[in-house]
């Protein structure tokens, strides 16, 4: 390292682990709810310390998680953003609320995110992120899903719910 | 007198390593941190600063746009994660571009080029006078462990040994980490000059020139042979 730092090694192990997980569960077909619940919160935790200013972070956890799976890596690519175009183009009271609830009867998954940012910033276009999500929806719940995307008065509000 | 210099990006990480760096060397101050351009750019307009490190992903105002509305510019050095700006940065004259993460090698090589494009070190008085353009420059070197400033003016010459080069020096000698390659191109022409694989020469300090040899202070320097010509050329036409 080129810098001691007494967070140092929590930050490297946060990493591996994470790359650990998008390597090794990223293959898979279904992962259980409450580790991608732990890669979005490792995701969040690594974050945080990146910056100056404050930044409000909420996310919301469904308490029976374990006992439901569902496809990888979808709601980090929703997350990443927010991070990038939300929380970095604002100089202050940046936030991101963000939640998971199941529905075991009905078989059913939602999460949502929401986060404010800086309208006035010029880049306007869509990023590749959101288009790769709605392919790979399309292809791993076809029917069996939604995709609400909301951005109004600075603030982008992404709903997605799974069957 | 210290180069004062300022931080400028909104990660406390960078921030925190930026300013580490800066410490090592002894000639450069870090008289301000900002998280942010508009930070800057309010700090600036009743403060100035020689040199300015400086992050492009920053919120609100982007580093290259902050850039294009200052007026006196200090000289910049760009510090980014992403390779793909360089380009517009050299458009806007820039000293150099490192793209994080990077060693503190390159840190002080892009500090060395800055301060010795300048009179930095010379004080704010003489840049005006173009008569006085042959200000005193330096640069830092690494040695052993430490870091050496050197002068210009009192090097005598610079011998290759391998991937290290010794700098003799007016008060001595100094073996650095840098190849003679690298060394060439921080000693300006036409004050320097290459007159062997292994040898550069302060050309103000060479004594004599006998056959192919020089002659600076009591050491003899080989004049290689593939540069014997322009030896002659260079040295000997200037000195009539």
């Amino acid at each position: 390292m080129v810098h001691e730092s007494d967070k140092a090694p929590e930050v490297i192990l946060k990493l591996s682990d994470m790359m650990r997980y998008t390597i090794y569960e990223g293959k898979k077909d279904k992962v259980p709810l409450n580790e991608e619940v732990d890669y979005l919160q490792c995701y969040i935790d690594l974050h945080k310390i990146r910056y100056q200013k404050e930044v409000y972070i909420r996310f919301e956890k469904p308490k029976d998680a374990d006992e439901v799976s569902v496809a990888p890596l979808l709601f980090i690519i929703l997350l990443e953003n927010a991070f990038k175009h939300g929380v970095e183009s604002l100089r202050e009271g940046a936030y991101i609320h963000a939640y998971l609830r199941t529905y075991q009867k009905e078989g059913k998954v939602v999460f949502e995110i929401q986060n404010n940012f800086d309208d006035q910033d010029s880049e306007g276009k869509q990023g590749i992120g959101l288009e790769n999500l709605k392919k790979r929806l399309e292809l791993l719940y076809p029917n069996r899903h939604r995709l609400d995307i909301v951005k109004e008065e600075g603030v982008f509000k992404v709903n997605i719910e799974l069957n | 007198m210290k180069i004062k210099c300022i931080i400028v990006d909104d990660e406390p990480l960078a921030q925190d390593l930026m300013s580490t760096y800066c410490e090592r060397l002894p000639h450069l101050r870090v008289v301000k941190q900002c998280y942010d351009a508009l930070e800057a750019l309010e700090w600036l307009n009743s403060n100035q600063t020689d040199l300015m490190f400086l992050d492009l992903n920053m919120p609100k105002l982007k580093g290259f746009d902050f850039l294009r509305t200052l007026q006196n510019s200090p000289k910049v050095i760009v510090t980014t994660a992403y390779k793909e700006h360089a380009l517009e940065g050299y458009e806007l004259a820039i000293e150099d571009y490192l793209v994080k993460p990077f060693s503190f090698e390159r840190f002080l090589k892009a500090v060395n080029k800055a301060i010795s494009t300048s009179s930095l070190l010379a004080g704010k008085g003489y840049d005006q006078q173009e008569g006085n353009s042959m200000s005193p420059q330096r640069f830092f070197v690494k040695g052993d462990k430490e870091y050496h400033q050197v002068s210009l003016e009192d090097i005598l010459y610079v011998e290759a040994r391998g991937n290290y080069s010794a700098l003799f020096l007016e008060g001595g000698e100094l073996l650095v980490h840098e190849k003679i390659s690298d060394l060439e191109e921080l000693l300006p022409a036409p004050a320097f000059m290459r007159v062997h694989r292994s040898f550069i020469v302060a050309v103000e300090k060479i004594k004599t020139i006998q056959g192919n040899t020089i002659t600076v202070e009591k050491q003899e320097v080989p004049i290689g042979q593939t540069y014997s010509n322009s030896v002659r050329d260079e040295i000997l036409k200037r000195k009539q």
